[in-house]
């Protein structure tokens, strides 16, 4: 299975969170959501973590070339 | 012929107006004297040279290049030629004793460190009768070693104004027009601009600005660098924050929407078959209800229905 990427990721947590807010799931079906949604929500954080070190990796690199 | 005295009286007050020593190849007017001697036959004896008369030729001269090169299509030839962003490798025509071309290299020197500019100096006159044909000789060269160079700079400074009419010279504009590589020009003077600062690339008014100019091209590019750097750093540092911003607020609601976290407030939730009870209108008596806490459930039978 092809890995989702953290815009389709993104938009299905919006998705579900639209969902919740709206009041249109139903109670049943909650905690199901709200698990599935917690699971995206703590996958788009790590990504975002990594996104974030990879930057400043980069920016510390080019920072470091021009200063030698 | 004419008399030592004579020629420096009219040689001083010709070159305080044209600028210009007088030399070969250049037409003057008279004014003189005709002598017959029974011995030595005829002579004439210079007694003055009209400068404005010369100067209107040189006048005329410069005016005749530039209407040429303009009829021939040359003028903004050279122009039109794209300096690379970072002028890096420069052929130099003038000369190493010039006060110009010291004044030039002590800038660029003092900026080694920041900037490499590899120089190198193609010897030339420049100015004066052999001006035009030993700078035409340096193009030469300097076009078959074009591939080495980004562009060339002509520089002269410290010189006075004196015999800067060479510049004005049909060959030697027509050269730099044409010529292959952009020519920067810094030809220090107070005169007029002379033809070939006009076809030039780019002219800057003495050496100084000259290398002024080149620095300024390097350091722009390195503010340019620097500013995208930053904004790199700031946009994608906001992207994130956003982004995570955005992932706190969904959380912030998935807790509060979560009926584990409403079950540990106080509430619970009452299932009747596996069916969640909405209503009270959904029980009668005798009911099985089964009660959902944070902490577990409990079963309980519906007493009394009060509707």
């Amino acid at each position: 299975m092809k890995t989702k990427t953290y815009s389709e990721k993104f938009e299905e947590l919006t998705k579900i969170v639209k969902e919740l807010e709206r009041g249109d799931i139903a109670i049943d079906l909650m905690t199901e959501k709200i698990n599935q949604a917690l699971e995206l929500l703590n996958e788009c954080k790590d990504k975002l973590k990594t996104v974030n070190e990879d930057v400043q990796k980069i920016i510390e690199e080019i920072s470091s070339k021009q200063d030698e | 012929m004419i008399w030592k005295d004579d020629f420096e009286r009219i040689n001083r007050k010709f070159i305080s107006i044209t600028k210009e020593p007088i030399k070969d190849g250049i037409t003057i007017l008279l004014y003189c004297r005709i002598n017959f001697d029974a011995l030595y036959g005829l002579s004439l004896r210079i007694i003055d040279i009209d400068p404005l008369f010369t100067l209107g030729e040189l006048e005329r001269e410069r005016q005749e290049t530039i209407k040429k090169i303009k009829e021939e299509g040359l003028w903004d030839k050279n122009k039109k030629l794209k300096l690379p962003l970072l002028p890096q490798r420069l052929a130099i025509v003038s000369v190493q004793t010039s006060k110009g071309y010291s004044d030039f290299m002590n800038i660029i020197q003092q900026e080694e460190k920041n900037y490499k500019i590899f120089t190198f100096l193609f010897p030339s006159l420049l100015q004066g009768d052999n001006a035009v044909e030993s700078m035409i000789l340096s193009l030469d060269t300097i076009e078959l070693v074009k591939e080495h160079f980004d562009a060339v700079l002509i520089m002269r400074g410290g010189g006075g104004d004196i015999g800067l009419s060479c510049y004005n010279n049909y060959n030697l504009v027509k050269r730099i027009a044409t010529f292959p590589l952009p020519v920067l020009t810094g030809i220090g003077h107070s005169t007029n601009e002379t033809v070939s600062e006009m076809v030039s690339n780019r002219n800057s008014i003495t050496p100084t600005d000259l290398a002024d100019f080149i620095l300024s091209c390097f350091k722009s590019f390195d503010d340019n660098l620097n500013e995208l750097k930053h904004k790199l750093f700031l946009n994608s540092t906001k992207r994130i924050e956003r982004e995570e911003q955005i992932l706190n607020q969904y959380n912030q609601v998935l807790k509060l929407l979560d009926p584990k976290n409403l079950l540990k407030r106080g509430y619970s939730i009452s299932y009747l078959n596996d069916k969640i009870v909405k209503s009270s209108l959904e029980l009668k008596e005798g009911d099985e209800l089964i009660t959902l806490f944070s902490d577990g459930k409990v079963k309980s039978i519906v007493e009394k229905q009060n509707k």
